[in-house]
């Protein structure tokens, strides 16, 4: 039996909700099958969500979410992983440039910016699951988000430049070590997460660098390059995340 | 007060004595309760509760498909769910009477 779009929409936001609130995976798909078969014999004998949420989704949500044992150590496992991954997604591609060097400012300023935009990520999945935002408004909240991240740490690649006295230049051997290590990490984070996210998105980000470096194109023309493909990854990776969520539900539609 | 806000701090006990009477799912309970008058509940309130009953190890649960369609999660009562069932009937036949003889005035 299919489930009203709007039944469909509300499992799918507690699935997200239960998530970002750091609960047990296993434990989020039961409660999710057990409310969508409740939601399929309900809708079955005419009745909608509401009998089921009582005309809030926001408080049933949270209702739900205070009954379940947050994972704080499902959380704490995948945190070195994931600050590996942070590192690996910002030194790789300047590594691969020639252009890494080691500043205060860069190592004071990268891990707060990296943080600052996944706890801003992390708040805007929060507030889409409970709250009602049309498409457009979540798009534009999103690629707001990307591009304060995108332009703060240009604001701090300039600063750096003009103000900061690197301490440490690596040499160009040293660099292609550090590349690979980046490299070895994707890799690593592909096989530990199960996706290929972690691949692909580097691919898109690093791999016209790695190519140019090889090749003699003026500086301009790497630039736009760079950012073309920038902007084709990040889509691609909105479209990514739009076909893994129809997987996992594989009835909504 | 309305009857759901009342009904609030018993569901627990209301949900440990319908599963006390055979293996059920989350939809029948609705359907049991109902049964027994209960029409105030917003039917998805049952499944926090149910969330904290098996975290306290008062009941236990099993998926098992269903002759139609979805998969349903049965609940059964645990020893220790049986006990907490008991002393709930206790507390709350003493609450009752002692409401009663004050709201009808009965000393």
């Amino acid at each position: 039996m299919r489930l009203s779009k709007e039944s469909e929409e509300f499992i799918a936001n507690l699935r997200l909700y239960l998530m970002t609130s750091g609960k047990k995976d296993s434990e989020i798909k039961d409660i999710a099958e057990e409310l969508r078969a409740h939601l399929e014999e309900a809708e079955s004998r005419g009745k909608n969500l509401d009998s089921v949420t009582g005309g809030s989704p926001e408080a049933y949500m949270k209702n739900v979410s205070s009954e379940m044992i947050t994972d704080f150590y499902g959380l704490i496992k995948f945190m070195p992983m994931f600050i590996l991954l942070l590192i690996a997604y910002f030194i790789t591609g300047s590594a691969i440039r020639g252009e890494l060097s080691f500043s205060l400012l860069k190592l004071a300023a990268f891990p707060l910016i990296g943080v600052a935009s996944i706890a801003a990520y992390i708040v805007t999945f929060r507030k889409m699951a409970v709250k009602k935002w049309s498409k457009k408004k979540e798009f534009i909240i999103f690629i707001s988000i990307q591009l304060i991240t995108v332009g703060l740490m240009s604001a701090v690649l300039l600063l750096d430049i003009f103000y900061f006295e690197p301490f440490y230049i690596p040499s160009r051997e040293v660099m292609w070590i550090i590349a690979a290590l980046g490299v070895l990490i994707f890799i690593i984070g592909a096989i530990w997460s199960k996706t290929w996210i972690t691949i692909i998105l580097p691919l898109f980000l690093f791999g016209p660098d790695f190519v140019m470096s090889f090749m003699d194109i003026d500086e301009m023309t790497a630039l736009y390059v760079s950012m073309g493909t920038f902007v084709g990854g990040f889509v691609l990776f909105m479209l990514y995340l739009l076909i893994q969520n129809k997987k996992q539900n594989p009835r909504y539609s | 007060m309305s009857s759901s806000q009342m009904l609030k701090g018993i569901l627990d006990g209301c949900l440990l004595a319908i599963i006390s009477k055979g293996e059920t799912y989350g939809y029948e309970m609705i359907e049991k309760l109902e049964l027994y008058g209960f029409r105030m509940v917003s039917e998805g309130s049952i499944y926090p509760v149910l969330l904290r009953l098996q975290k306290e190890g008062f009941v236990k649960s099993v998926m098992k498909e269903s002759p139609s369609g979805p998969k349903r999660k049965y609940y059964t009562l645990t020893p220790s769910g049986e006990n907490e069932f008991h002393e709930f009937k206790e507390r709350w036949e003493s609450l009752s009477e002692s409401v009663n003889r004050l709201v009808k005035e009965e000393i």
